[in-house]
């Protein structure tokens, strides 16, 4: 492409070329702008800063594709049931999901689903009689207490989970 | 075909060999790209289109490529095809939304009519990013495909003259002529 040869051009071009070439033997890519060159690159820079995306916004993508991944492939075909139940309590490790991340999901998940067991026997035993050490009878109750746990639980379980 | 036990390290992989296991069905391996190539990807995106579309167009690119992925041979290199692929995507946006460039000249009119721009972290205004972009949607495929090699992906030229097949000097000499032409689009948007 012609370039207009008037001094203010040829100012910028060297700039431009003073610039790259120190760019390339200090084999830098951000920051540090040498100043003069100008607001536009700058600008460029700066725009490379903001984006970058938020943890929410990467586990929003993925649950999109794992979604649509199951729609269009069905379930992963190389992962076995254990695997898959496993992957459902304890998320696999990646970039935004750090190790203590995974430990803090994972108990909570497993502490939900111990609820959800010990509601079941709560209704089965009828809440127990503690003083004589038999199974009690509370009638229909405990089995709405455990209903509602039970399906809160498995909701919640489900809709956050991050396998 | 995979055995249903074998446990594999896929973020060990290269990225064409992760694109065979997710041929084979492994879900992993291409949650595996996605991870990898998030990053360049969105800010592809975000050099592209208004701010409030990235998400949606990243996730597009990611979805596209998951379901076209049978059909890549390994005749090119897998972030080859993404890139391909991005650019596409943000073309598809503008074609789909029937929004020329030239409008977000009209999007920033309306939003230098609002008091409390946002202001991004870098201390980019609002008004600045559109101008960027609207500057950067006007020049040459060639010369925006450079600057978002450099900018949005943060390749060295050296990294630069190899994705593209030229020799060093010949992509410094492009870069240069990319940002006179963005600065001179820049001006004649502020005009």
């Amino acid at each position: 492409m012609p370039e207009d040869r008037n001094p203010e051009n040829e100012q910028v071009d060297k700039e431009l070329a003073d610039y790259t070439d120190r760019l390339i033997d200090e084999n830098q890519v951000t920051d540090d702008e040498p100043a003069g060159l100008g607001r536009t690159v700058e600008q460029l820079w700066a725009m490379s800063k903001d984006s970058t995306p938020t943890p929410d916004t990467r586990k929003r993508i993925h649950s999109a594709i794992q979604d649509e991944w199951r729609q269009t492939y069905g379930e992963d075909a190389t992962r076995s049931i254990w695997q898959r139940v496993v992957a459902f309590f304890i998320p696999p490790e990646n970039e935004w999901r750090s190790r203590q991340k995974i430990q803090r999901v994972a108990v909570t998940r497993i502490a939900v689903a111990a609820v959800m067991v010990l509601a079941v026997g709560l209704a089965i035993t009828g809440g127990g009689d503690s003083s004589t050490g038999t199974a009690g009878n509370g009638g229909v109750l405990p089995w709405i207490i455990t209903g509602v746990v039970v399906v809160a639980g498995f909701l919640w379980l489900w809709i956050t989970r991050e396998d | 075909m995979q055995t249903r036990y074998e446990n594999v390290d896929y973020t060990k992989l290269s990225d064409e060999e992760l694109v065979k296991h997710a041929q084979q069905g492994a879900l992993d391996a291409f949650s595996t790209l996605y991870e990898r190539h998030l990053n360049s990807v969105y800010k592809r995106v975000w050099y592209g289109v208004p701010e409030q579309d990235v998400e949606d167009v990243t996730q597009e690119v990611f979805i596209a490529a998951m379901k076209s992925l049978k059909s890549f041979r390994g005749d090119a290199k897998f972030t080859t095809w993404l890139r391909t692929l991005t650019t596409r995507k943000v073309a598809d946006y503008y074609r789909r939304t029937r929004r020329k460039s030239a409008d977000l000249s009209a999007e920033m009119e309306l939003k230098e009519e609002h008091e409390n721009l946002p202001v991004q972290e870098s201390g980019l205004s609002t008004v600045e990013r559109i101008h960027l972009q609207d500057a950067l949607n006007q020049v040459p495929e060639h010369y925006r495909e450079v600057v978002l090699l450099r900018f949005a992906e943060g390749l060295s030229f050296k990294e630069i003259a190899q994705v593209q097949g030229n020799s060093l000097e010949a992509t410094k000499s492009l870069f240069r002529r990319a940002i006179a032409a963005l600065k001179t689009q820049v001006g004649e948007s502020h005009a």
